[in-house]
C-alpha cells in the first residue's frame, strides 16, 4: 500500500443523490499508484455509481474528488488533458458494433492522440495478441463471443495507455463457462503496475488479484482490508453476512 | 437536485407546455421588437373583440372563435369518415381477395404520392361538381380521404398485433364472423390503438386549415379575412397559431397520458 | 411468430371479389353518367395537352415545365437546407446548454403542432417585411439578370424569380426541418448509452464521438423515416404556391382557370406529383438500401 505517497484517486466526503435517493454517503477513500482493488457489495450498493464518478461518467453533488492531482468539485467533468487517461471495461462490453474490432481499437488512439493509422493500428494488434485474440482482428463484434467482445473491450481500452483502468462488473452478464478467460486477462494486468478498480462478485478472482477489498453497503464504505484479512477475519457483521450469502455453495461444496 | 416539484405529472406539463410557451414569448416578443423597428403599430388591445365580442353584457363568439368551431366540426366529422376509411382500407389490404388489396394498394399510393392541397383541388374542380357536393361536404371527404390512408396504417398495424388465438377462440365458440369482429377483435384493436388515433386528430386539425382555400369559414379563413379587413397581420396571424396550438397540445397532452396509463395498468 | 398471421385470410376470395368488381363498376359507371350527362362535361385531353405544353410566343420553355423545375429546385434547395437545419435541431436536442436544449424543443414542438398553411402565412410576411431588408438580399435579388451565368440560371431558375424561390425554399424548409430533428432525435434516442460512455471513457472528442461513433449508428435507425420526410417536402412544396411562389401548383392553376380546361388541367397536375413522389420514393429506397449496406448490419 501507498498511503504515504500522493495518492492517484481520492475521495473526501463524497456524497450524491439520485432524486431523493441518496447512493454514495459520505465517502472518504484514498488510491495509491499501483494499486489493484476490488470493490464488492449487494445490488444497489453505489459500486458502480463509485467507480463512475472517477472518470467522470456520473458527477458527485458534495465533497471533492482528486484524480492524478487534479481537483474535482460536484459537477465538473473530466479535464481534457485527463481524457482517455481513466480506461473503463463496461457490463455490456460497449463495444461500436458497426466497426471491425481493429477499428475499435484504433480509432481512439487516431482521434484522441493524434497517432497515425499505421502505428495505431500496430499498438492494437499488440494489444489484441496480449489478450490472445490476434487472429480476430478484421472480425465485427457481432461475430465474437462474449468472452472475446469482453477481451476486445480491454484491449480496446489498453490501447490509449491509461494510468488508471477501471472495471464495472466486466464478467457479470457472460456465460460461465466464459468468465474465466477474462478474469485470467485481467489477471495479467497486474504485471503491469497500472492501477486498476475492479467491481466484481468474482470473490475468488478478488482474493488472488487485489491489493485490497472494499465492500460497499448502502452507499458507504463498510469495511477495507487486505484480502487475506477481509475473507478470512472480516471485521463488521454486514460484510460476513454478505459473504455467507455469496459464499455459500463455494463453503458447503 | 431534490426537488418538491418533480412528479411525472408536473414534469410532462412543465415539458409540454410551460417550456415552448415561454420560448414563444420569448420569440414572439423578439419580432415585435422587430417589428417595431419597422414601424409597426401594435394593437393587441383590438384583438379581444376578434375573439369574443359582448352587447349588453350578453358574450358571443367573435370571427375568430366562430372559425374555430367550424375547424372543429370540420374536424370532427372527418375524423369519424376517417376512421371508416382507415379500417376499410386495412381490412381489405388484410384479406385474401385480390381486388380487394389491389383496391387498398392503389388508394394508399395514389393519396401518399400526392399533395393535400392537390388532392383538394381535384376533389372540389373535378370530383365535386360531378358529384354535385358543397364546399363543406368537399372538405370532410378529402382531409378524411386523406386521413384514412395514413390511419388505415394505424389499424393493420393493430389488427396484426391480435394473436391469432384471438380469433379462433372465438371461431370455436360459435361466433359469426361479424360478431367476432364486433366483441372480440375491434375492442382489443381500437384499446391498443387509442393514443396514435389522438396523433391522426391532431393531424386533421393541423391538416384542416388548408381547406380554407375553397372558401370555408374555418379558423384560417376567418384570420385572413379579418388581416385584409384591419392589416393587423401579425396579431391575427399569432393569434391564430396560438389557438391551433392550445388544440393540437392538448390532444397530444391527452394522447401521452392515455399512453401513460395503459402503460401503467 | 405465430401471433402475426393473417386474421382476416378467412374471406371466401370469390365472393369478396365478386362484390367488390360490382361496386367497382357502378361507381364508374355512375361517376361517367354524372360527368356526362350530369354536368355534361366535355373532355378535351388534346386542347389539355396542347395547352399545357405550349411553348410561349418567343419559343421559350412551356410554362407548366417552368412550374415542374421550380417544384425540383424548390424540394432539392429545402430538402438541403431543411436537413442542415434539421440535424442541427434534433443535436441540439442532446446538448449540454439548457436553453439550446428547450430552444430546439420548443422549435420542433410549436412547428409540429400549428398548421404549416398558418405558419407560412405569418413567415412570408415576416421574410418580406424583415428578413430579405436585414440579410440584405433584396440588393442581390436586383442585381441585372444578364449577369446569371448558365450554372446560375440551371441551379436557381430564372434571376427574375430568385426572390420568389427563397421565399419558398425558406418557408418549407423551416417546417421540413422541424419533422426531420425530430427524426434525427429519436434516432439519436435508440442509441445505448453505453456507446457515448464507451467514447466518452476512451477519450474521443465530443464531435469525433458523434462522426464515428453515434451518427454512423444513428443513420442506419433514420435514413428510413428521413426519405419519408424528403417525399413529404416535395407535397408540402405545394402549399407554398398559397404564397405565389410560382411552381407546379401554382403554375397549374394559372393554366386550368385561364383556359377553363379544369379538369384536364387538375389531374395532370396530380399525375405529375404523382410520378415525382412515385419515383422519389424508388431512388431514395435504393440509395437507402446503399448506404447502409456499408455498416455492417448489427441487432
Amino acid at each position: 500500500m501507498s498511503d504515504e505517497t500522493q495518492p492517484i484517486i481520492a475521495f473526501e466526503n463524497v456524497s450524491k443523490w439520485f432524486g431523493t435517493f441518496q447512493v454514495l454517503r459520505d465517502i472518504d477513500l484514498r488510491i495509491g499508484d499501483g494499486e489493484c482493488i476490488v470493490i464488492c457489495g449487494p445490488s444497489g450498493s453505489g459500486k458502480s455509481t463509485l467507480i463512475r464518478c472517477m472518470n467522470r461518467l456520473e458527477t458527485h453533488d458534495r465533497g471533492v474528488v482528486r484524480v492524478e492531482g487534479v481537483e474535482l468539485g460536484p459537477g465538473e467533468r473530466l479535464p481534457r488533458e485527463l481524457r482517455g487517461k481513466i480506461g473503463m471495461v463496461f457490463q455490456s462490453f460497449n463495444l461500436f458494433p458497426h466497426m471491425t474490432v481493429l477499428r475499435n481499437l484504433s480509432l481512439a488512439p487516431m482521434r484522441n492522440l493524434g497517432m497515425d493509422k499505421e502505428r495505431a493500428e500496430q499498438t492494437a494488434l499488440a494489444y489484441l495478441e496480449r489478450v490472445h485474440i490476434g487472429e480476430q482482428a478484421e472480425k465485427y463484434p457481432d461475430q465474437l463471443s462474449g468472452g472475446q467482445q469482453q477481451r476486445v473491450a480491454i484491449a480496446r481500452a489498453l490501447c490509449m495507455k491509461p494510468d488508471i483502468l477501471l472495471f464495472d462488473e466486466p464478467t457479470s452478464s457472460l456465460d460461465p463457462e466464459m468468465i474465466r478467460e477474462v478474469l485470467d486477462v485481467i489477471y495479467e494486468l497486474t504485471d503491469d503496475g497500472i492501477t486498476m478498480v475492479c467491481v466484481t462478485h468474482e470473490m475468488g478472482f478478488a482474493r488472488k488479484v487485489s491489493d485490497r477489498v472494499i465492500f460497499m453497503d448502502h452507499g458507504e464504505i463498510v469495511e477495507s482490508a487486505a484480502p487475506d484479512e477481509f475473507f478470512d477475519a472480516p471485521r463488521e457483521e454486514r460484510t460476513r453476512a454478505f459473504l455467507n450469502q455469496i459464499l455459500h455453495y463455494e463453503a458447503s461444496a | 437536485m431534490i426537488s418538491p416539484l418533480s412528479g411525472p405529472w408536473v414534469k410532462r406539463v412543465l415539458s409540454n407546455w410551460i417550456q415552448p410557451a415561454a420560448m414563444a414569448g420569448i420569440l414572439v416578443f423578439a419580432v415585435m421588437r422587430g417589428a417595431e423597428n419597422i414601424n409597426y403599430r401594435w394593437q393587441w388591445y383590438r384583438v379581444d373583440d376578434f375573439l369574443f365580442t359582448s352587447e349588453q353584457g350578453a358574450w358571443s363568439a367573435g370571427p375568430l372563435v366562430q372559425g374555430l368551431f367550424v375547424t372543429l366540426e370540420i374536424s370532427v366529422l372527418s375524423l369519424f369518415l376517417t376512421l371508416v376509411i382507415g379500417l376499410a382500407a386495412a381490412l381489405l389490404r388484410l384479406s385474401s381477395s385480390v381486388i380487394g388489396r389491389g383496391l387498398a394498394r392503389g388508394y394508399l399510393e395514389l393519396i401518399r404520392n400526392t399533395p393535400l392541397l392537390i388532392q383538394l383541388y381535384v376533389m372540389y374542380f373535378v370530383l365535386g361538381p360531378i358529384l354535385g357536393w358543397g364546399q363543406i361536404t368537399t372538405a370532410i371527404a378529402c382531409l378524411a380521404a386523406f386521413q384514412g390512408a395514413y390511419t388505415s396504417e394505424i389499424f393493420r398495424a393493430g389488427l396484426r398485433a391480435i394473436p391469432r388465438g384471438q380469433i379462433e377462440a372465438g371461431d370455436s365458440l360459435g361466433l359469426s364472423r361479424i360478431d367476432n369482429y364486433r366483441y372480440v377483435i375491434l375492442p382489443q384493436v381500437l384499446r391498443h390503438m387509442l393514443p396514435p388515433l389522438t396523433n391522426e386528430a391532431v393531424s386533421l386539425v393541423k391538416n384542416s386549415s388548408i381547406v380554407s382555400v375553397i372558401a370555408i369559414f374555418d379558423l384560417t379563413t376567418q384570420g385572413r379575412n379579418l388581416i385584409a379587413d384591419t392589416f393587423l397581420t401579425f396579431e391575427i396571424w399569432l393569434t391564430v397559431a396560438a389557438i391551433y396550438l392550445v388544440v393540437t397540445l392538448a390532444l397530444s397532452t391527452a394522447a401521452a397520458m392515455a399512453e401513460r396509463r395503459r402503460a401503467g395498468a | 411468430m405465430s401471433t402475426t398471421g393473417h386474421i382476416v385470410s378467412r374471406f371466401r376470395p370469390t365472393r369478396l371479389d365478386g362484390i367488390l368488381l360490382a361496386v367497382l363498376i357502378v361507381v364508374a359507371a355512375w361517376l361517367w353518367y354524372r360527368s356526362a350527362i350530369g354536368v355534361a362535361y366535355r373532355w378535351d385531353w388534346a386542347q389539355a395537352l396542347s395547352t399545357v405544353f405550349a411553348s410561349g410566343e418567343s419559343g421559350d420553355t412551356p410554362f407548366f415545365l417552368t412550374g415542374i423545375y421550380a417544384t425540383l429546385r424548390l424540394s432539392a434547395w429545402g430538402a438541403v437546407l431543411a436537413t442542415i437545419m434539421g440535424v442541427l435541431i434534433g443535436v441540439g436536442r442532446y446538448s449540454g446548454v439548457r436553453a439550446l436544449r428547450v430552444f430546439c424543443g420548443t422549435y420542433i414542438q410549436i412547428l409540429r403542432n400549428i398548421p404549416p398553411l398558418v405558419f407560412i402565412f405569418i413567415f412570408y410576411f415576416f421574410i418580406s417585411s424583415q428578413l430579405m431588408p436585414l440579410l440584405g438580399l433584396d440588393a442581390l435579388f436586383n442585381r441585372p439578370a444578364e449577369d446569371a451565368s448558365g450554372w446560375q440560371r440551371f441551379l436557381f431558375g430564372p434571376p427574375a424569380l430568385w426572390e420568389n424561390l427563397i421565399s419558398g425554399v425558406l418557408c418549407i424548409s423551416f417546417i421540413s426541418a422541424a419533422y426531420i430533428a425530430e427524426v434525427v432525435r429519436a434516432g439519436l434516442a435508440a442509441i445505448p448509452r453505453g456507446q457515448w460512455e464507451a467514447g466518452e471513457s476512451l477519450g474521443i472528442p465530443l464531435l469525433d464521438r458523434y462522426r464515428f461513433v453515434i451518427f454512423p449508428q444513428a443513420l442506419a435507425r433514420i435514413a428510413p423515416p428521413l426519405t419519408g420526410q424528403y417525399i413529404s417536402l416535395v407535397k408540402d412544396s405545394s402549399i407554398v404556391s398559397l404564397i405565389s411562389v410560382q411552381e407546379l401548383t401554382f403554375v397549374g392553376s394559372e393554366i386550368a382557370n385561364s383556359s377553363g380546361l379544369l379538369f384536364e388541367v387538375w389531374l395532370l397536375v396530380a399525375f405529375v406529383y404523382f410520378l415525382l413522389c412515385l419515383s422519389l420514393s424508388i431512388l431514395l429506397r435504393q440509395v437507402e438500401r446503399r448506404m447502409t449496406r456499408h455498416f455492417h448490419q448489427f441487432a
